[in-house]
């Protein structure tokens, strides 16, 4: 039955040992999800308080080519903000009039903490309380950080949830709530199979607009659709959510099991629950046939990224057959990984952390079919004869649910089916 | 404090990664914290180039900063020089490290580290890249040719009559704007005039390379936004 999906092996590899290493880490700092939060709250502005380097990071990770007005801005600290020869708060409130007067359409702005702004101890949350009174009524003003000595690529996403946590209204209803940004065709996906099950009350954080955010409460129940949501879902217990264990939706089983997480607590009955998923679970399941055939058997490397990597290497294992060699991930939070991990084979190099050079030793040493890695270390990799998968790719396409099972898979395929045709 | 919606430059250490990146043997230690490997994939993604840049960042994060970013910052030099062997090894540092102050060049300079170490000071808070990226370069040729300087006043060299003048093209670098098609060019119509290339640098030089620039009898300040300051 769908509960039991995972065939989960005791010895998994929760058990196993983690190899945490310091040193070089090459992944982006929280900064970095502006990129797709801003494209998603489509009210709401994002005013990182840091350096050129933060203001070059966003447009250079994110490759984004603007045409109209961002929704994004740095406001970049000087040499006299550091010699205190202007007052930081002077100039934020400034900044921040400058920009709200170009862009009368936010109605929320998030004051973005970055390492330089941590480090001379600016205090942004004050910033905010001061802000939001000047605006009251108007543009609510929320803060976070995205440091890289802090947060490392998604969990700016968390951070950034987390900061809208004590101010999602109050509600008594019974509501499953689904964290973590998702594109909106995937979100009606998942919002129609619940209300065909009967479970009509679903709210999705973040919102498409910032200024009607879900409500929690007590009966809330919350259903995490991304890996990297720990601090967000501890905010929400804390204001008297319940956290649905649940795996995540990824490929047919992964997206049926969590599924039947919500379904369960909404007592749905195992019939109906059934008849729901059937139609589309097959779908997934013949999309991810001939994926299945051309991955079954290869070897795979994750390196450190953007916390997807554990539950996706599952998917690989479980549902394309792939044996994976080194599963790497910036950090490891067991609360929110627990499924997962379970159904991680025994005998995965689990690792947390990084020392980049001896990561890729190990990769030179492994040789494994397919590496799954970020922008920068891609086409070195490439270069020496390994095949890549950019991970980047699986944050910014549509992979959760059953109608993005067979995508997702193919993204993995795709490299493999280039090198090959590369070869002849 | 300033607004900026789109900038085109980025900071002052990235252009230290664009000398770094174009030269061969030459290695960087850079003083930052997670998230600026970003700068890594501007040359492997945008410039395509096969290999990563020779940049070894020391990753600090925030509860290093209670304890000794000093120590992070020498066991990752004493590691960098080990494993990478170059000839010259940059110590600089990002944006952050420069409110800490852990000062990596002079760090560097006092360990034994088998080669050259060049200290770089790229203040983040005032300068861009294209700053960075003249700085290092003529900090490099200041810090390997010093001994071999004229003294002030010395009447420049005749040009040979014995061969053909040799001239040093200066400032083709990694990430520059179609500078690998500029260089075919400049050669091309150098050779139509009768003058041979003696060395391109930064851009496939290493720092034995630049020890001969004086050989040549002129250079030439192909982007003076690298170059300008190394030409004077």
């Amino acid at each position: 039955m769908a509960a039991n999906t995972n065939n989960t092996p005791v010895a998994g590899c929760n058990n196993a040992d983690v190899l945490r290493e310091r040193g070089q880490h090459e992944v982006f700092c929280g900064l970095t999800g502006i990129v797709w939060l801003h494209r998603k709250m489509q009210d709401a502005f994002f005013l990182v308080v840091g350096s050129r380097t933060c203001a070059h990071l966003i447009q250079s990770a994110a490759g984004v080519m603007i045409f109209a007005e961002p929704r994004f801005a740095t406001a970049i600290l000087d040499e006299r903000d550091l010699a205190g020869l202007a007052d930081c708060n002077d100039e934020l409130d400034r900044v921040v009039d400058e920009v709200l007067e170009r862009r009368p359409n936010i109605s929320t702005m998030f004051l973005v903490g970055s390492c330089p702004s941590e480090v001379i101890k600016l205090d942004l949350g004050n910033a905010a309380d001061r802000l939001s009174e000047r605006y009251a009524g108007r543009v609510r003003i929320l803060n976070y950080s995205g440091s890289g000595i802090e947060t490392t690529f998604t969990q700016g996403e968390d951070n950034c949830l987390k900061a809208m946590v004590p101010v999602l209204p109050a509600t008594p209803a019974k509501q499953l709530l689904i964290c973590g940004t998702l594109p909106d065709v995937v979100e009606d996906q998942f919002r129609r199979l619940f209300t065909a099950m009967g479970i009509e009350d679903v709210a999705f954080m973040p919102s498409r607009r910032a200024d009607t955010p879900p409500g929690v409460g007590p009966s809330t129940l919350i259903l995490l659709a991304q890996p990297f949501l720990g601090a967000t879902a501890r905010a929400l217990i804390g204001r008297g959510a319940k956290l649905l264990d649940a795996p995540y939706p990824f490929g047919a089983e992964g997206t049926t099991a969590w599924l039947w997480a919500a379904a369960v607590e909404f007592g749905v009955s195992a019939e109906r629950f059934e008849a729901v998923v059937e139609g589309p679970r097959a779908r997934a399941r013949k999309a991810l046939t001939p994926m299945r055939e051309a991955l079954a058997g290869l070897t795979v490397t994750f390196l450190p990224d953007s916390q997807l990597e554990v539950p996706l290497a599952r998917f690989l294992h479980a549902e394309c057959g792939m044996h994976a060699l080194e599963v790497g991930t910036p950090y490891l939070d067991r609360q929110i990984l627990a499924g997962e991990l379970d159904a991680l084979p025994a005998g995965v190099r689990l690792s947390e952390g990084q020392h980049v050079d001896r990561q890729l030793d190990r990769v030179y040493a492994d040789r494994p079919d397919l590496t799954v890695c970020g922008l920068g270390l891609a086409n070195p990799l490439d270069a020496r004869g390994l095949r890549t998968k950019w991970s980047i790719e699986l944050v910014f396409s549509p992979v959760h649910g059953y109608e993005q099972a067979g995508d997702l898979a193919e993204l993995f395929v795709r490299p493999l089916a280039r090198s090959d045709r590369l070869a002849v | 404090m300033k607004l900026s919606l789109w900038t085109y430059e980025g900071p002052p250490h990235v252009g230290a990664m664009r000398i770094a990146t174009a030269m061969r043997d030459v290695h960087f230690v850079l003083h930052a914290p997670q998230g600026d490997t970003y700068a890594d994939l501007l040359f492997t993604m945008i410039e395509r180039r096969d290999r990563r840049p020779p940049v070894t960042y020391t990753t600090f994060q925030a509860r290093d900063l209670g304890a000794d970013t000093a120590n992070l910052v020498t066991r990752t030099l004493a590691e960098a020089a080990e494993r990478y062997k170059p000839q010259v090894l940059l110590a600089g540092e990002s944006c952050t490290a420069e409110l800490i102050q852990d000062q990596p060049g002079a760090l560097a300079e006092g360990m034994d580290l088998g080669c050259a170490v060049i200290p770089l000071e790229l203040p983040a808070y005032s300068k861009k890249e294209n700053w960075g990226a003249a700085e290092t370069f003529y900090k490099m040729i200041r810090g390997l040719l010093a001994a071999q300087a004229p003294e002030p006043g010395t009447p420049m060299r005749e040009m040979p009559t014995d061969r053909r003048p040799k001239a040093n093209v200066l400032g083709p670098c990694a990430l520059a704007f179609r500078s690998r098609d500029d260089i075919i060019e400049i050669e091309r119509l150098l050779t139509l005039i009768g003058v041979d290339v003696h060395l391109i640098a930064p851009e496939g030089a290493s720092p034995h390379d630049l020890l001969t620039i004086p050989e040549a009898d002129f250079n030439i300040c192909l982007y003076p936004e690298v170059a300008k300051t190394a030409c004077s």
